[in-house]
């Protein structure tokens, strides 16, 4: 079962196809193309804003563009690879983001955990000292 | 009916299992069944639940065709018959869910269920006949009683012919069964029962099976009847693709070509009148429902694809080749029983069949499947010359015995008249068919002499030469069959041929797989705008230059035909001497074509009109003379619609007939108007549909009438019931002109009328200059494609992908090809 997400995304590669040059569409096989044809959402027909294509696509479907490019449409191996390479990249950095921010997130909750430690011990603080107070003045009453 | 046909010798054991089956399909149920139907009104949605028992119940009637999974292994013999019926197998689901709660479903219940009432009448009660009358041509006297008493039978249940009475009927036969012209029938016999006992009995035994024919005739008859009127009621809104034609008998078949259904398949109509209502006829007599012309452009591409599909190998012929590869990596001649080898063969023959293209690919990859499989031939039909050597036969040569004879026949023919007829015009289709005959005739027998000659449509040819007829799609005629008189080559779309050289390819005869694949594709978007597109090129090429640029390919694999070619890539496939007449610069041609398009787009700018709609602005170009390619040019800039009128029209693009030169006193012209299906909902204003229906039902209106020249009346205007063309006049029906209702004045231009009658009806206003300019604008913008390369630097520098986010897209898209490519092969491996 084909979920409605990867329909909707069919259905927007389907449209963008449609502006591609037809000489590098032509080197795509054919059950792809029918694949995306068959599976796509008939009832969501997207428009294509050519200027501002990375906001009027999901990102599903830029990846998928980019799969069918390098696939079967680049022209040469190095092509390939330096496209491979910038996924590869943002992979990477997307982990050391993932990393680091998991590694900031701690520092965050540990001043965090430290300032409530030390809110706390001004709250027991000034608790003691009410109450030491207190009982001074306890004490002093009693003494007087 | 175990005891039937006792009295025949050699009584295949294969007509005992038919003869069962005919059994178990009862004839009272079958008849209580049509009784049932005839009580259908599926269109009623009150009767709904009354509706489903009766489909219900009639399904389980004819799901006896389970059985028929056992009885297909029988006609293996009969690949044709086998390639027929594998057209119906492939999508019938034979679990039919009856779901009628909307109109597609209870179009996709009655086709189904007519699918099964047709594979049980061919596959059971035509292969008992077959079986009767055996394969061997000994039996022609067998063939001619069988036939004798069918019209026996058939008279006798006639309603309209006078009955003939059958007892002194059939005594006539057996008497004549004595004669020369039945020679042989003895011996189809067992002695000692007298003629009169055998032909009797035979009479009474064959009653049975055709009775069972008939009625299962009748189920199918009442279902199409649904089925028809629940076509009209849909109003070609979800199925589009279907209408009438009429066989070379003159009978007519409801053609309905749905992917969801089933392939194209034609449901005959024996008796219209009878099946039909009065209103369904006159609308076919009409033309509304006419197949051959809801079968074209964009409803026809539905079509094409899968023609194009199977043509190309693709998704059917999967999982033949994958089942046949798994079978001949286990194949051990030894262990293999006569059966397993017939079954392979049959699905290497069928593939053979289909496609030449994949036959090829396939044994090119597995170059020991020719030999293996010639060796099960042998096998499975020990060869009378079994010392043949079969080391050395090529995959070409291998062939079913049709194709054989059907090859032999045209090289016969040839060799005979040595002409080549063709209809006037000049196409892809018909120069690489020119070429691929007389190339072969050349090569294998030294005839070099052959003549083309060209002709009318529909001209006599006494010599019975062949015709290359490559005119139209819909070439029901194959050319097996006399034509009136004549061999043709022509298309059948049923059996997945779709030009003259498909045709010629499929025979054996050597023609580049690209101009197969192109031979018949006509161009219906913006490549028509870009000359020096290979396909655009071919078709100036005839001879040795158009089969070496089908088959040229770049060094990145890129065939020229499907590409933009350069100057050094048009010089070399230009035919440029002093020596030759018939030279061909296509260098010149593509740069006088490109000037010309320059030219047709600023006269197409100038004319553009605009209409205010509710649904937003709408543009039209209307333009007064014939431009070739002209709507396309128009939708490129961005219009919705284009209006052509004309009062020269040309002929076969050859010369050009002035419209006035039959009665110049009368002014004529013609004109079209279509729908861009790229924009709206690609059909025409409704109120200029209207408008012209009037005009062509009435002959008339206040300004406008119709007249036809040279006593041809029968020529009709034809509005597309889709609803995105209408054409009164042109090159389909040459004596169709609209003229003024009633003379004006001498300064009244006929094409001024029509074009002010038309923008009237769209409402249309002419723009202004700097209006225009931006409406093209826009439109050139939005048709501009996008290099592949620069989509994906754009989206790689704007967008942060990962590797995994691209490889799992691909990942998923594999699986879905995976998944359609295992269900293939679960319907073929059936």
């Amino acid at each position: 079962m084909i979920s409605l997400q990867t329909k909707n995304t069919y259905s927007e590669i389907f449209e963008l196809m449609k502006y591609i040059d037809r000489n590098d569409l032509n080197k795509i096989p054919e059950q792809v193309l029918v694949a995306i044809k068959e599976n796509r959402n008939e009832s969501y027909v997207p428009k294509i804003d050519l200027e501002n294509i990375n906001n009027s696509l999901s990102k599903d479907t830029l990846a998928l563009y980019i799969w069918l490019y390098k696939t079967y449409m680049v022209k040469n191996k190095q092509e390939v690879q330096e496209i491979n390479k910038i996924l590869y990249d943002n992979e990477n950095k997307k982990s050391i983001d993932v990393t680091s921010n998991i590694f900031n997130k701690k520092i965050l909750d540990e001043k965090e955990e430290d300032k409530k430690d030390k809110e706390l011990i001004v709250y027991k603080e000034s608790f003691i000292k009410k109450l030491i107070n207190k009982l001074k003045k306890i004490f002093d009453k009693s003494k007087r | 009916m175990e005891n039937t046909f006792k009295y025949m010798k050699n009584k295949p054991q294969e007509l005992d299992t038919i003869l069962k089956m005919i059994e178990k399909l009862n004839i009272a149920k079958l008849n209580y069944s049509i009784q049932e139907l005839q009580a259908l009104n599926i269109l009623v949605d009150e009767k709904r639940d009354e509706n489903k028992r009766i489909l219900v119940e009639a399904r389980d009637y004819l799901n006896i065709c389970d059985e028929l999974l056992n009885a297909r292994k029988y006609s293996s013999s009969k690949l044709r018959r086998l390639y027929n019926n594998s057209l119906e197998k492939r999508e019938v689901d034979e679990n039919i869910n009856i779901d009628l709660s909307d109109l597609k479903s209870k179009i996709y219940t009655l086709a189904d269920l007519s699918f099964k009432a047709n594979k049980l009448t061919k596959w059971v009660c035509k292969r008992a006949e077959d079986i009767i009358i055996g394969e061997n041509k000994e039996n022609d006297s067998l063939k001619k009683v069988i036939k004798r008493l069918k019209l026996i039978y058939r008279s006798s249940n006639s309603e309209s012919t006078k009955r003939l009475p059958v007892e002194d009927e059939l005594y006539k036969l057996s008497k004549e069964v004595n004669s020369n012209d039945y020679k042989g029938w003895n011996d189809n016999i067992e002695a000692g029962i007298s003629n009169e006992n055998v032909i009797k009995a035979m009479y009474n035994d064959l009653c049975q099976i055709w009775n069972v024919e008939n009625v299962l005739y009748e189920i199918k008859s009442q279902l199409n009847t649904e089925l028809l009127k629940c076509l009209i009621q849909d109003n070609y809104n979800e199925f589009k693709n279907w209408g009438f034609h009429k066989d070379e008998k003159g009978m007519f078949v409801l053609v309905l070509d749905h992917k969801e259904i089933a392939e194209r398949y034609g449901y005959h109509i024996p008796d219209l009148n009878r099946v039909l209502s009065d209103d369904l006829i006159e609308q076919i007599k009409k033309q509304n429902l006419q197949f051959e012309f809801s079968f074209t452009n964009s409803v026809r591409k539905n079509s094409l694809d899968r023609i194009k599909e199977k043509i190309d190998g693709k998704s059917f012929l999967q999982g033949y080749k994958t089942k046949l590869i798994d079978l001949l990596k286990e194949v051990n001649f030894d262990n293999y029983t006569e059966n397993e080898y017939g079954l392979m063969l049959e699905l290497y023959t069928l593939g053979k069949f289909l496609s030449v293209g994949t036959y090829k690919r396939i044994a090119q990859e597995y170059p020991d499947l020719e030999k293996k499989c010639q060796q099960l031939k042998e096998l499975v039909s020990p060869s009378k010359d079994s010392k043949q050597d079969l080391s050395n036969i090529n995959v070409k040569e291998y062939q079913t015995k049709y194709e054989r004879d059907i090859k032999e026949q045209i090289e016969e023919r040839l060799e005979k008249t040595r002409k080549i007829y063709i209809q006037y015009g000049s196409n892809l289709d018909i120069n690489a068919s020119i070429y691929a005959l007389r190339k072969h005739m050349r090569d294998e027998f030294g005839i070099s002499d052959i003549q083309i000659v060209k002709i009318d449509a529909g001209e006599q040819i006494n010599d019975k030469g062949l015709l290359i007829d490559a005119g139209t799609l819909e070439g029901i005629e194959g050319f097996s069959k006399n034509y009136k008189g004549r061999k043709s080559i022509n298309a059948n779309v049923l059996k997945a041929q779709k030009s003259a050289c498909g045709v010629l390819s499929q025979y054996g005869f050597d023609i580049p797989s690209k101009i197969v694949q192109y031979a018949d594709t006509v161009i219906s978007d913006e490549r028509i705008l870009m000359p020096r597109y290979g396909l655009n090129i071919i078709r100036y090429l005839t001879g040795k230059k158009l089969f070496d640029f089908a088959n040229a390919k770049r060094e990145d694999g890129t065939y020229l035909i499907e590409t933009e070619l350069t100057d050094d890539e048009l010089k070399q496939y230009s035919t440029i001497s002093s020596k030759s007449n018939t030279n061909v610069d296509l260098l010149s041609l593509c740069k006088k074509r490109e000037e010309q398009i320059k030219n047709d787009i600023k006269e197409i700018k100038d004319n553009i009109h605009i209409i205010h709609s509710e649904n937003g602005d709408k543009y039209v170009a209307v333009i007064d003379h014939m431009i070739n390619c002209g709507a396309m040019i128009s939708y490129s800039l961005g219009c919705d619609y284009y209006v052509s009128i004309a009062s020269k029209q040309e002929d076969f693009a050859t010369s050009s007939l002035d419209l006035y030169e039959t009665d110049k006193n009368v002014p004529k012209a013609t004109f079209t108007v279509n729908a861009n299906p790229k924009k709206g909902d690609g059909k025409l204003p409704k109120e200029l549909l209207d408008y012209c229906e009037q005009l062509r039902d009435e002959g008339e209106n206040d300004v406008l009438k119709m007249v036809t020249v040279n006593g041809k009346n029968d020529e009709k205007p034809f509005i597309k019931p889709t609803g995105d063309m209408v054409v009164f006049g042109g090159p389909k029906t040459p004596h169709l002109f609209v003229t003024l209702k009633e003379a004006l004045d001498d300064d009244i231009d006929i094409k001024e009328e029509i074009m002010y009658e038309l923008t009237d009806r769209l409402e249309a206003k002419v723009m202004k200059k700097d209006e225009r300019e931006d409406v093209i604008k826009k439109s050139i913008e939005q048709w501009k494609s996008i290099n592949a390369q620069t989509l994906s630097k754009m989206i790689l520098s704007d967008t942060v992908l990962t590797l995994n986010d691209v490889e799992s897209q691909g990942r998923m898209i594999n699986s879905i090809i995976k998944e359609k490519e295992r269900e293939e092969n679960d319907i073929t491996s059936n």
